[in-house]
């Protein structure tokens, strides 16, 4: 009998401590993966997402907002037409949008198919009173660029990424990613056994937290404005592409950025991926007798040379090597003085100028200009071309660079540059972003100043100077009783072994009104056809784009 | 009984002295929100329908199409504002 009650002791014993083991093992040793495995299956989530920040111009008008849009999906549970029935039935809304895999749409175990993205609110209605059972609609928002193709380059656009989340790609939308994107917010709530929320189960989530809007420094009037007068003078000229920027000198606060050939940010996926890059900030280009500024203002502030200086090697053309250097008209001024050089243009008197300087001035400048360096502009794709190391500098190298060839820069490297020469000597870093907007505190972005590049004094020397190239060349195209300073500049395309004989590229560049630089603009033509040279291309679009910013900014003539 | 009646009325004007009067006389939080909610999405829809008609994009789209199209119209709309 005691024997007996022993193997019962010890039977249910070992039964109890096999248990207590399971027990350690599911409660203790499992617990983390069956907890979550028992939540999965009695707990649903579903994404709350954020809306994205907007983007507005300086006078608060929204460029890049969200619109409402719907996602139309099919419960096959509930369906009761045929899928060819469907399709037929959607169609005649959704013209030809509607394309049903019947296998899919047939399958009863499934409760949710996408059927068509991006439908509209009416769209939404109209198939609402078609009232078909088993379909639905799922609010989602769609990027709305109400002025299409407008500073597209600047804007970028929003894509999606790997798991077809939303994105923003190149320009504003590529580097302001985070601030804009926001963060989604989930609800979590009890389910059924095949996933049905439970009327009176427990619910919670966390809300979603809007982006951040971003407020530009962008003159929305002059943006349009600037935009037109490039198309049409492309046009005019037959000129494959071009741009024009404009920014305020005295913070480089950009105020118009367009580049021609563009494409519409609400629908890039119909263009060339190409056309995405902006030629401003990535594309860099030899700016020909532009340059010349940029060389003169270092000779000038170095003291290497005077205003009223003569120029004694200007009597024809410089050898180099191999190389003779010409004019670019043939004709020679012997004695010229410093601005006679600019005012002719006169490449000899710009090897002259540099060679006064020397190398190692010349180059410590073109750093202190900025070039060589990102500009540090707010805009996703910013590219520099980099500055050749002290030795690879060949007395050629030197020379051709005085005047703007064998040297590469970014449009938005050479404007920059040139704001210095409008604001008195001081390189700012070019700014889009005025503003970022969250939750009614507003974070006003301030100026960057880089570093003081040359003089006061300097800088309004080299002013008097452009303002006498604009009064003896382009008097006729300047608005009246207003103070001009400006370069006009042709480049020849680099091809291989070296330049192309029929492709240029035109520039103009300046700043106005003399007296108080209110912005400093460039315009490029790149192969334009009617004319090979900037005064007849490139200068009359800046000096349009001029008259159109004396009008709408009510600027008064001072002279 | 009486003692019942006393009771209750004691505990109807208690719940009363008790009651929160936000919630009487006011508006719940949850319905403050969701009328917050609702204007930030009208104020959405009109942000946008301004938006959609006043932009650059639309108008210079309808003077191209209009039959009389006069270039110079859409300077002088840009210009007044």
């Amino acid at each position: 009998m005691q024997k007996r009650i022993k193997i019962v002791f010890y039977f249910f014993s070992f039964i109890f401590f096999a248990i207590f083991l399971k027990l350690f093992y599911w409660q203790i040793i499992e617990s983390k993966r069956l907890t979550v495995l028992a939540l999965d299956q009695y707990q649903g989530w579903h994404e709350i997402p954020s809306e994205r920040g907007k983007i507005y111009t300086s006078d608060h008008f929204p460029i890049a907002l969200n619109k409402n849009s719907y996602l139309l999906y099919a419960n096959p549970q509930k369906l009761l037409l045929k899928s060819s029935q469907l399709e037929e039935k959607l169609n005649t809304i959704l013209v030809n949008k509607v394309k049903v895999n019947e296998e899919i749409l047939t399958n009863k175990n499934l409760l949710w198919v996408p059927l068509v993205k991006n439908i509209s609110e009416n769209e939404k209605k109209e198939i609402e009173k078609l009232s078909i059972e088993g379909l639905g609609f799922e609010e989602r928002d769609r990027r709305f660029y109400p002025e299409a193709s407008i500073s597209a380059h600047l804007l970028g656009f929003v894509g999606v990424d790997e798991k077809g989340s939303n994105k923003g790609y190149f320009g504003l939308e590529g580097l302001y990613e985070d601030e804009l994107k926001g963060s989604s917010g989930q609800r979590v709530f009890d389910q059924d056994a095949i996933g049905r929320p439970i009327p009176l189960g427990k619910e919670s989530g966390e809300k979603s937290i809007p982006g951040r809007d971003l407020v530009l420094n962008l003159d929305r009037t002059l943006q349009f404005f600037s935009e037109k007068r490039l198309i049409e003078g492309i046009k005019k000229t037959g000129a494959k592409s071009g741009w024009v920027v404009i920014m305020n000198p005295k913070n480089g606060a950009i105020l118009s950025l367009s580049a021609y050939p563009n494409y519409n940010p609400g629908s890039y996926y119909t263009y060339d991926s190409e056309l995405f890059r902006n030629p401003v900030i990535s594309s860099d280009f030899e700016p020909g007798s532009i340059f010349k500024i940029i060389t003169m203002s270092s000779a000038i502030d170095s003291g290497a040379v005077s205003v009223n200086e003569k120029c004694t090697k200007c009597f024809g053309p410089r050898q180099i090597y191999d190389y003779s250097i010409k004019t670019w008209n043939e004709k020679y001024y012997p004695n010229s003085s410093m601005t006679d050089i600019l005012i002719h243009s006169d490449n000899v008197g710009m090897i002259y100028v540099v060679e006064k300087l020397g190398l190692d001035k010349f180059l410590n400048y073109l750093k202190l200009f900025g070039l060589g360096e990102n500009t540090g502009i707010d805009l996703q794709g910013e590219m520099s071309p980099v500055l050749k190391e002290r030795s690879d500098w060949r007395e050629i190298d030197m020379a051709t660079s005085s005047f703007g060839q064998g040297i590469a820069v970014t449009p938005i490297q050479i404007l920059s540059a040139m704001a210095v020469i409008a604001n008195g000597g001081e390189l700012y870093q070019p700014q889009v972003v005025k503003t970022i907007i969250e939750d009614n505190k507003e974070i006003t972005i301030k100026p960057v100043l880089k570093r003081r590049v040359i003089t006061t004094q300097t800088a309004k020397k080299i002013t008097a100077m452009m303002e006498k190239v604009v009064d003896a060349n382009l008097k006729r195209l300047k608005p009246d009783g207003f103070r001009i300073a400006a370069k006009s500049g042709t480049a020849q395309v680099p091809v291989r072994g070296g330049y192309d004989p029929d492709k240029t590229i035109a520039s103009y560049i300046g700043f106005g009104p003399i007296e108080d630089p209110k912005f400093v603009m460039l315009v490029t033509l790149k192969d334009p056809i009617t004319s090979q040279w900037s005064e007849a291309t490139a200068a009359p679009i800046w000096f349009e784009i001029t008259k159109d910013i004396i009008r709408l900014w009510g600027l008064y003539p001072t002279k | 009984m009486k003692k019942i009646i006393l009771l209750l009325v004691f505990l109807i004007l208690t719940g009363f002295f008790y009651f929160d009067r936000g919630v009487v006389f006011g508006q719940s939080f949850t319905a403050v929100e969701e009328r917050v909610s609702e204007l930030k999405k009208e104020n959405k829809g009109i942000e946008l329908q301004i938006a959609e008609y006043s932009s650059f994009n639309r108008i210079l789209t309808e003077v191209e199409s209009s039959s009389d199209f006069d270039e110079t119209s859409v300077d002088r709309y840009a210009y007044s504002r």
